[in-house]
Order: structure tokens, then sequence, then C-alpha cells
């Protein structure tokens, strides 16, 4: 297994993409008016939340927004991940990839009957469009920053985040990433080179900071992996060889390796992301995608984003926290 | 504290004031958790530090004539696809055991175990568990386990599972309680066609249907019984927060698929003890979430 | 296959499952719970400890009964089956907490399951957790010598005991009433106007009363002192939009000191959400 690769840093990006200073001019205008003397904050925060970051020493700047409606090119033709194998033939005349995808996981799985030379089956991380979608992210996280720049503030709190794909007619998928959050001043400190960004409550964000801990970056960590299926897929209707497969039983080791890998690149991924912002990250979500591409092939998509805090003070003897009762009406 | 907070900020990651605990056990990289910050700092509280989310998965076949071979009019268990359902879980809770042994950690909380039915024609299902590994410190309140502190890796097999979320595993601890496993008990059953002379006396009468009722309690009980059994041999005390799923979508509607999972705790304080409540009147209408999952829905 | 055991009720998996969870050689049984950890702790703190997860089934086939296609009337064969599959479940679950040697059953939870292969037949499921109290010095069980029974959580059952009194059994109602029709006169005389429907208001009104009663009566002949957590739900499972079961269903109280004073609690506003 390779080890996994950095996410990208804004200096290698591809395309045209966000590079600082490219926000929409709208959204110029309207962080300098509210930065401006006499402006105005706006905040998505409630009541609640107001108060908890108020009491930490913090005020609202405005709120903020981060998106990017991002397109995966056609797996990588003429780039660097372009694969490196040949097209070949199974039985049946069936046309499959051999694996050969440079640099990323990837792992055969030969047919199994004694007699029969079937399709072997393989996993291969899609190193592309694992690329794209951690680029997506990190091009809205960026921007969310930069609009928080503007207005003068020193992070970003209770950014929400939404993702989906787009039906647009286009050749390859495209999806939309949004990020919205409030943006947070400390009066009289001087500007951070970056300010942090959370997906941290108000309150949760308060918490942090009385036990010793402040929120560094949003981060994200992604994992896809194509598995095609070889003889042992199928329900014994698409293909001659998978007749055998009506009998067996048993686990289904490629896709176990397939799911399992995913979640561990997530994982490695976020953590070395997040090593440059902190030495935790709290609050990850870790919500996980399967595709079903065709009867016999499976793309699994782990994308998981967290909040990384950084320990600034160390809290000896913390505060054990009370057991209360509500007498309120919380439904069981 | 604001100021202080922020000058953390302006400085490289890892030399922040105080004691880096990570640096000193020899990892440089962040750790990530799937804890809300209640969690992690009710978590840190009890003496016990996290290590990283682990993963487990198994994706599973049943055996294909583990559906036929029983009578349309019998109530039977289809001990075949039990066994295959308990072997999958066996395995992805496996491999999660061995992320977290690799850690050297002494157990997972908040494990979330999905099970998911009929993928594809091939009728497979997917284990999927994911938790965050823990490590008692120093300063633990209760420990798993009187295992020497001498930096000897633990064995696999004593690596706990919970899916207790991190508030509840600090709330156990205070009242003396360590998470032994997490626990399961699966019961597959064939709940029998009635025959047409049965339906047609019943038709527009109210009675009990006795054999159907056997059949459905027999099988809840014979899960719920697999895993009292499975924490028998952990010398568990009991087990907590018992959920029955049911599921009858995989093989056909009269296949139905019973069970029963749970976090088995044991008392390893001499006694249980009281967390004596505060009684409180919240002034306000919501409710306290600490479900991360719900972090961001606000 | 085995049936019900008679005199028992229950399942032979069932009693095997409980027997396996007793205490042996002084060493307290294993207990399973679906109380949360927090309700858990609050039974411990009121002074019970967990012995076990109750459970009771009933499948029941309900039938069909001939009604007027205008009339407002209560369904009673349906009423009595609604009760009747309802009432055998909790006594199955009660029977099991009766086995494992209990005071009573918190956390109770009754529901209706309707399956694909019988379009009249439900399951009637309840489920809860059997506790005892460890001082043996107040009488938990009700006067018929049976474990009590309540739908509370962990949390409202230590709130209750702390405020000095004790659950003393679910107590239900049930009333399925048809709600008839209304004659064409009807429908055209009020179509245009702002009006209430007596017909409408008069069948929904005693249908709730009755379920109502129903329970109160079955609160009363236990010798409770009131009804707390009264839920009233309405469902028309199968049978269509003009017939519909009131369910009314709650936890009979009775006191244990003659005064109800607690702890003054603090008044806090959380910043929580």
């Amino acid at each position: 297994m390779s080890g996994p690769p950095p996410p990208p840093s804004s200096s290698e990006r591809s395309g045209e993409t966000a590079s600082a200073g490219d926000l929409p001019e709208a959204a110029r205008s309207r962080l300098t008016e509210a930065a401006g003397p006499g402006g105005t904050w706006t905040s998505d925060l409630s009541v609640s939340e107001l108060s908890a970051v108020e009491r930490c020493g913090f005020t609202p700047a405005g709120m903020v927004v981060g998106m990017t409606v991002y397109q995966f090119g056609l797996q990588g033709y003429g780039s660097q991940y372009q694969m490196s194998g040949g097209i070949g033939s199974g039985m049946g005349g069936q046309l499959y990839m051999t694996p050969g995808w440079a640099g990323g996981y990837q792992q055969t799985y030969v047919c199994q009957h004694a007699t029969y030379g079937h399709m072997p089956g393989y996993n291969f991380e899609d190193l592309w469009y694992e690329r794209g979608l951690t680029e997506a992210y990190t091009i809205a996280i960026d921007r969310l920053r930069e609009e928080a720049d503007l207005l003068g503030a020193h992070g970003v709190v209770g950014v929400r985040y939404q993702s989906q794909r787009l039906p647009l007619a286009s050749s390859a998928p495209v999806i939309e990433i949004r990020m919205v959050g409030t943006a947070i001043r400390r009066e009289g400190s001087p500007l951070l080179s970056e300010p942090f960004t959370s997906h941290l409550s108000g309150q949760q964000f308060a918490k942090l900071i009385d036990t010793g801990w402040v929120p560094g970056a949003m981060v994200v960590g992604v994992g896809a992996i194509r598995s095609y299926g070889g003889c042992v897929v199928g329900d014994g209707t698409s293909s001659g060889a998978s007749a055998f497969n009506q009998y067996a039983s048993g686990e289904f080791r490629q896709r176990s390796d397939a799911i399992q890998h995913c979640r561990r690149f997530a994982v490695d991924r976020l953590e070395t992301h997040a090593t440059g912002y902190g030495e935790r990250v709290v609050g990850v979500d870790v919500a996980a995608q399967f595709h079903s591409t065709m009867e016999d092939t499976m793309l699994v998509e782990n994308v998981m984003l967290g909040t990384a805090v950084r320990r600034f003070r160390h809290i000896e003897e913390p505060q054990p926290a009370r057991v209360t009762v509500g007498l309120a009406d919380v439904s069981r | 504290m604001a100021d202080q907070a922020l000058d953390a900020l302006r400085r490289p990651p890892g030399r922040a004031g105080g004691r880096d605990k990570a640096s000193t056990s020899g990892h440089h990289r962040a750790i990530s958790t799937d804890f809300s910050v209640d969690e992690a700092i009710l978590v840190e509280g009890t003496g016990y530090e996290p290590l990283g989310l682990v993963t487990g998965a198994a994706i599973y076949r049943p055996p294909f004539w583990g559906r036929y071979g029983v009578a349309m009019r019998e109530n039977r268990e289809l001990a075949d696809l039990s066994n295959s359902l308990h072997a999958a879980r066996t395995i992805a809770m496996g491999r999660l055991r061995s992320e977290a042994a690799a850690l050297h950690a002494d157990g997972v909380v908040g494990v979330r175990l999905e099970f998911e039915g009929a993928e594809g024609k091939g009728r497979d299902y997917r284990f999927n568990a994911i938790g965050t590994a823990i490590r008692a410190t120093r300063h633990a309140t209760v420990r798993a386990n009187d295992r020497p502190t001498d930096g000897m890796p633990p064995q696999q097999g004593e690596v706990f599972t919970s899916d207790l979320s991190g508030r509840d595993f600090a709330l156990l601890a205070r009242a003396g309680y360590v998470p032994a496993d997490m626990v399961m008990g699966v019961c597959v059953y064939h709940v029998a066609r009635r025959q047409f002379g049965d339906w047609l006396k019943t038709q527009n009468a109210n009675v009990e249907l006795e054999l159907i009722t056997t059949a459905l309690y027999d099988s809840r009980e014979l899960a719920m019984e697999r895993m009292q059994l499975e924490s028998h041999s952990l010398g568990a005390d009991g087990i907590v927060g018992v959920q029955i799923k049911e599921e009858t979508h995989v093989w056909g509607s009269h296949v139905i698929e019973f069970l029963a999972i749970g976090t088995a705790v044991r008392l390893v304080a001499d006694e249980h003890q009281s967390l004596a409540p505060e009684m409180v009147v919240p002034l306000d209408d919501l409710t306290v979430d600490t479900d991360p999952r719900k972090l961001h829905g606000r | 296959m085995t049936a019900i055991d008679s005199t028992q009720g229950l399942p032979p998996d069932a009693l095997r499952r409980l027997q396996e969870s007793e205490d042996s050689a002084g060493r307290r049984g294993l207990f399973t719970s679906d109380l949360s950890v927090n309700e858990f702790l609050l039974v411990k703190e009121a002074g019970f400890h967990p012995r076990g997860l109750v459970f009771g089934s009933s499948i029941y086939h309900i039938g069909f009964q001939r009604r007027g296609l205008r009339k407002n009337q209560e369904l009673g064969a349906l009423t009595q089956a609604m009760y009747t599959a309802r009432e055998l479940a909790m006594a199955r679950m009660e029977t099991e907490a009766d086995v494992l040697g209990s005071d009573g059953v918190v956390g109770v939870r009754l529901s209706v399951n309707f399956y694909d292969w019988g379009k009249h037949s439900a399951e009637f499921i309840a489920i809860g957790t059997a506790v005892s109290a460890d001082e043996t010095d107040t009488e938990w069980k009700t006067s018929a010598g049976k474990p009590f029974t309540s739908d509370l959580s962990g949390q409202d059952f230590w709130t209750l005991v702390q405020a000095g009194y004790a659950p003393l059994g679910l107590v239900m109602g049930t009333c399925v009433y048809h709600v008839g029709y209304r004659g064409v006169g009807a429908v055209m005389s009020t179509s245009m106007r702002n009006a209430e429907l007596p017909h409408f208001t008069q069948a929904l009104y005693e249908a709730r009363e009755l379920a109502m009663s129903r329970m109160q009566e079955e609160a009363r002949s236990l010798g409770a002192e009131g009804i707390v957590g009264v839920q009233l739900v309405e469902k028309s499972h199968f049978w269509g939009s003009h017939v519909i079961e009131f369910l009314a269903i709650g936890t009979a109280v009775r006191p244990l000191r003659p005064d109800h004073v607690i702890a003054q609690p603090q008044m806090i506003v959380t910043l929580d959400t």
C-alpha cells in the first residue's frame, strides 16, 4: 500500500481555480461595506451561540460564504494519473482495464475457479477523483477564509456545509460545495495570517476555548476506490462466469478491502491535512457513499470533514462536569 | 483566554503552551476523532486520551441454499443465515479491533455498526463499523483491566468495543463501570405460511394467531439469548442500550432477521458509585444533544 | 414447533433466556436493558437494579365488523380485539418480569407492527426493563402481588420517586369508532359556510372520552391516586379513513409518603444546542 498523497496546497492547483483574490465582485463589495465605517454585521448564530461566543471575548464580524462548482474531468486522459495499463479481454468478450494506475493503491483478485481463466477482479484507488474532491473542498474552505479576511475577522465558526451533484449538461460529473458560517473578531488583536475555520457551533467553540483548545482549520480527508468485480460478482445472469457464484458464500474479500482501505485513506489524509493546524481533529463527519456504477463495479467514496484543534493551555485539574437532571420535557 | 488562543495560532502547531501529550507518546500527526467537543472534554476528564478513528468493514454473501430447504408451512430458524450474519459482524469488528490494537488502544468508543442488506442481486450484505480508539492515561479514574503499564501493547482480545457515546462512557466511568464489549445476537427465522383452511376459519374472527406469535416471540428471544451468552463469557454485569432491530426485506417477506445489539458493561469499582444528580429546571426549550452527527445541523 | 405454554404464556426459549440471567452463587445475574446509560444510572440512583429486558408479543387477527354507513358508532368487537391483543402482550411481559423475580418494569413501550403476510393481522409488542429495589422495606409490587409497570423513562422514574410517588401500572383504554359519513344534504348545506360539523365533533369527542374513561377505570381499580404522562393516540391502522382507534395510555401512580416536597431545583439557562 502506498503512502497517501498530501492534499494539494494552493500553489500546485490545477487550472485557473482559486488563487487568492478570486472572490466575485458582489462578495467583495458586500464585505467591504460591512467592514467599513457604519457597517453592520450579519450572523446566523442563534442567541445562545452569540452569547457563548461573546463570553469568550469575540464579536461577530459577518456571515461568510465559501463555494465552488467543480467538474471532475474525464478520468485523467493526458494527465499524470493516466493509466499505464492497457485494455484486455475476458471470457465472454467483455473488455476490462488492467490495473496500472500510477502511484495509488491497487490489488488484483485472481480467479479461484480451478480450470477457467476468468476475468480477474481488481480494486484501484481513483487518484484523479480523490484529488478533484479534495481540491473542491479546499477551495471552498479557502474562500471562507478569504471572505473572513476581508471582514478583518480572526476566524469563522458554525460552518455548515453541503455538497450536491448538479444536474448540468456536462460530459463529466459536476458538484457544488457550499459552506456558510459566521466570521468572528477579537477587538484589538492583530490579524492572523490565516483566519481559523471551524464547523463547531458557537457553544462548542466556547467550550473548546474554556478547556484550553482553539480551532485551527476545517480539514478534509478523501478516499475513493473503484472495485471492478471479477468472476465472483454477479447473480448468474450477467456473464457466463458468474453462474458459479450462485452458490458461493462467505466473505466477499475484494469489496471488504475496498471499503476498509477507502476509510483508512480518508482518515490518514484527514490527519495529514490536520497536522499543519493542530494536534486533534474533533467532530469528524464520517459519511460514506457507495455508488454502484454498473452491475459488477462499485465506487466507494469517503469524505471526512472535521475541525483541527490546537492546545494553547494545559489545564491540570479540569472541573468535573456536574450531573443534572432537567425537569423539562425531553421526549424519550 | 481569547488572546492566548489567538497567539497560539500565530505559532506553528505542536509547540503550543503546556505539555503536548501527543508528541511525548511518539505521535507527531494529528489525531482524528468523531467526538463532539462535549464528548472530547468528558472522555479526557475520565483520564482517557483519543488515539484516532478506527474502522472495520465486511461484505458477506450468505449461503445461497440458506433460504431454501424449509417447508412453506414450517416455522424454523434458518441457522445457516444466522451464522453467516454472525460471522460477517465478527469479521468487521475484528478488523476494527486490530486497527485499534495497532494503535495500542484500550478500547473503542462510539462505535457505529451499520448493517445494510441486499446489495445488488447477490443478496450481499455489509457490516461497517467506525469508532474512536482511546487509551487510559495515568490520570484514568477507571481501567478496563489491571494490565501493567509497562508499555506492553495489550493482546488483541483485550481491546474493548462499545457503541456508547463518549458522554455515556464518561458517565459510566464515574459510576464505576467500564465497557466490556459490544455484544450481538442474531436470529434469522422463517415464518410459516398459513394453510388456506386456517385462513378461512379465522378470516372474520378476532383471534390470536398462536403459531405466528410463537415464531416471532421465539426468534426475538433467541437473538436476545445469544447476545446474553456473549456477555456471559466476558464476565459482564449487564448490557445497556440494547436495540432490537428487525429487517424483512433481504430474503423476502416470510424471512425475518432479528438483531439484538448492546454494550456489555463491567463494574470495576467496589460498588456502584452514586452520581448524586442535581435537579435543575432549564429555562429554555432546547434539548441537549451531543450527537456529533448533528453538530452542523443546528 | 412448540406452542406457547398455556400456564405461563411464554415460549420455552423465553424461560430459558430468563433463567440464564438469574442470580447464582451470591453473584448478581447479568442484566440486559434497553435503557440508555443516563436512564440506567438514574434507575440505579432511584435505588433499583435492572434485572433484564422483558418482552411480550401477540399476533392477533382482527376481523371485520359490520357498520352502518352513516352511523356514528363504536365498533365494540374491534375495540375488544385491540384491547385484548395489547393486554396479552403486556401480560406476557409481566410474566417474564415475574420469572425474574422483579418488582416492576420501567420504560415500557407498546407498539403495533404490520407485516406483509397478513393484511388483517398485526403484532402487538410490549417491551421494557424489569427492575428490583435494592431495599426491601417498601412494597413496590401492586396489591395483586404483580410487578408494577410504567412507560416512564428512567429520568421520569427517578424524578417521580424523588417526589414521593410510586408507579402502579401502565393503564390504557381504547375505543375503535366508526365516524359516519354525512348525508348529501348535510354536505350541501354546509359546503359554503364556516360551520362546526356537529356530527363529526360528536363522534370524535365521544370516542376520546370513552377511551379516557376506560383508562381511568383501570387506574381506579388499581387503587391509584392519579395517572401521569397520558398520551392520546389516534390511528386508523388498516381500516380506511372513517374507522379510527383512539388509545389513551398512561402510568397510574400512588403516593409513597404524604408530602411530595422535593429539593428546590436550580433554575438554569443552558447555552447548549
